[in-house]
């Protein structure tokens, strides 16, 4: 008899094997006589073990309240009640971050547009300092573009970077801001391309966007302030620091997966912007030269913290949003934590 | 128990659980002495010990009463035997302490298993030779090792099928199926050594020809 055997016999008396198997079995034991002892003998040993009277109880065990302390005295942070307000709570947090949150990104998009119409014509018939750098710039925007015109942009970005840096830096953001910078250029980014696309589409010689782009990729970025130390009018400056204002919510609404995703590219290799920006790049670097004028008024834009103060509102609703969807967080790891430690407690 | 009276049992079961549930101590007490002697034997088939057992059987039932939110419908003799088993089975771990000492009061635990047996339970000699015969399967059951002891207790003695032992212990049912075919052999082999004590009908009949394999 092996241990196969032994527990085909097991089941076997169970009646726990299956048609087939039985049948198999019960061959097997017209063929094997100690087969049937053993079965005779494990049967009678089951039969001996279920005989087995009941055990009378030595005493009662019926419980009085005496044995039951921990129900009573079940502190409150452990009690189902104070788990249930957490998750509720942090529920509401989370509703109510999120709204918040979604406020925060929506309030100064509705500007957004009119802005960026109205800043498009007013870019390409203004002469500005740059247009002197690359005279037909604005108003050719299929021109081969030169060396110059190349870096500018690309530069221009990584000014804007610098500058909503520390911007996000000044107003105290709980992320990275690093990160709030990255968006923020992003969002800059996508406005140049939307803002250019139309003149882009309308000028003669669209073509000449290919070697615009071979004359991008050769171009390294360099700090080109020199060459726009020209002064800029008031109402240029003033057109250029709302188009800064505006840009900056438009950046959250454009924070998607897929921007941020070709912003930490553009990070890694700033010559790509430039690449990014290539058929409708004309106008777009016309408005950008204008943002560089701004910024490079002095040679350390990157250092400088531009007064937006517009910005705060809504900044200040996602800050709060954020604040709260962090508490929500909070309350429901003090839940999730309640609830554990309940569990423990009651084992 | 003469407090069911002449209610559904299995109604009266299920409406005692309610009441327990929303912190009637009484209604859960009600379970307590329907079920106490069950619970009783099998932690002193799993412990061997009469103290340790009272002990495990009461620690049982207050973690049931604690526990009684997790009780689910279902078997509710199979939900608190696997409380048992498992109060014992922790018993068991925490103290390693094996059974040498308890074989010294089998004379005494004879006896307790008299006035237990069914009433047509005739002379006082055949009762005498069933406590004794009962006794040496104990012993036998408490030759076994933790886990086959257990799945044997709550297969064989309690009754329960190879799946109900199988989520009570927490293992899969075919190491059920095997354990307890090997705790059954064990346990046979281990009866052959008392053969005398049998009753003639129960006498395992393969050992007069060939002692074991």
């Amino acid at each position: 008899m092996n241990d196969r055997d032994h527990e085909l016999i097991s089941a076997y008396i169970d009646n726990a094997l299956n048609a087939a198997e039985r049948d198999a079995f019960q061959r097997r034991l017209a063929d094997e006589p100690d087969l049937q002892r053993e079965v005779d003998s494990l049967r009678q040993t089951v039969a001996l073990l279920r005989q087995l009277p009941d055990r009378k109880a030595p005493r009662n065990f019926t419980l009085d309240r005496s044995m039951l302390p921990e129900r009573k005295t079940l502190p409150f942070a452990l009690t189902t009640t104070f788990s249930a307000l957490s998750a509720a709570a942090a529920a509401l947090l989370f509703f109510f971050g999120a709204y918040f949150l979604s406020q925060g990104n929506l309030v100064p998009s509705p500007a957004q547009p009119i802005m960026i119409q109205q800043q498009a014509p007013a870019v390409a018939e203004l002469p500005t300092a740059t247009t002197t750098a690359a005279p037909t710039r604005a108003a050719m925007p299929a021109m081969p573009a030169t060396q110059p015109p190349t870096q500018e942009p690309s530069e221009q970005v990584e000014a804007l970077e610098a500058e909503v840096d520390d911007e996000a830096a000044a107003s105290g953001l709980a992320q990275p801001p690093a990160d709030e910078a990255q968006e923020e250029g992003d969002g800059m980014l996508f406005l140049y391309q939307e803002d250019a696309a139309e003149p882009a589409e309308d000028a003669p010689g669209g073509t000449g966007a290919a070697s615009d782009t071979a004359a991008i990729q050769m171009s390294t970025p360099t700090f080109a302030a020199e060459t726009t130390a020209t002064p800029v009018d008031d109402n240029l400056n003033a057109q250029a620091t709302g188009l800064a204002f505006d840009a900056v919510p438009i950046i959250t609404d454009a924070a998607l997966p897929a921007t941020v995703q070709a912003n930490l590219m553009q990070r890694a290799a700033p010559t790509e912007i430039a690449l990014q920006i290539e058929p409708p790049a004309a106008s777009a670097i016309a408005e950008a030269d204008q943002f560089r004028d701004m910024d490079t008024m002095d040679d350390t834009a990157v250092t400088e913290a531009p007064p937006v103060p517009e910005a705060v509102p809504a900044e200040s609703i996602s800050i709060f949003g954020v604040g709260l969807l962090v508490l929500g967080v909070l309350l429901t790891v003090i839940a999730v934590g309640s609830t554990i430690a309940r569990r423990r407690h009651c084992l | 128990m003469s407090m069911a009276g002449t209610v559904n049992p299995q109604d009266d079961e299920q409406n005692l659980i309610n009441k327990a549930k929303h912190g009637s101590l009484d209604a859960f007490n009600t379970l307590v002495l329907r079920y106490q002697d069950r619970a009783y034997t099998v932690a002193y088939r799993i412990m061997n010990d009469e103290a340790s057992a009272a002990d495990m059987a009461q620690d049982a039932f207050i973690t049931a009463y604690r526990r009684l939110e997790t009780y689910r419908g279902g078997s509710f003799r199979a939900w608190l035997l696997r409380i048992v088993t498992n109060t014992c089975y922790d018993e068991l771990r925490r103290y390693k302490r094996r059974p040498a000492t308890s074989l010294e009061d089998l004379p005494g635990a004879e006896m307790d298993d008299g006035p237990v047996l069914p009433d047509d339970a005739p002379t006082p000699e055949q009762s005498a030779q069933q406590s004794e015969l009962n006794a040496a399967i104990q012993d036998c059951i408490q030759s076994l090792a933790d886990g086959q002891r257990i799945i044997l207790v709550l297969s064989d003695i309690e009754g329960l099928s190879y799946q109900e032992v199988a989520s009570t212990v927490g293992i899969k049912v075919g190491t059920v199926k095997s354990r307890l075919s090997r705790a059954r052999v064990s346990v046979r082999d281990c009866l052959q050594a008392v053969q005398e004590l049998l009753p003639s009908i129960y006498r395992l009949n393969n050992t007069d020809s060939q002692p074991a394999d």
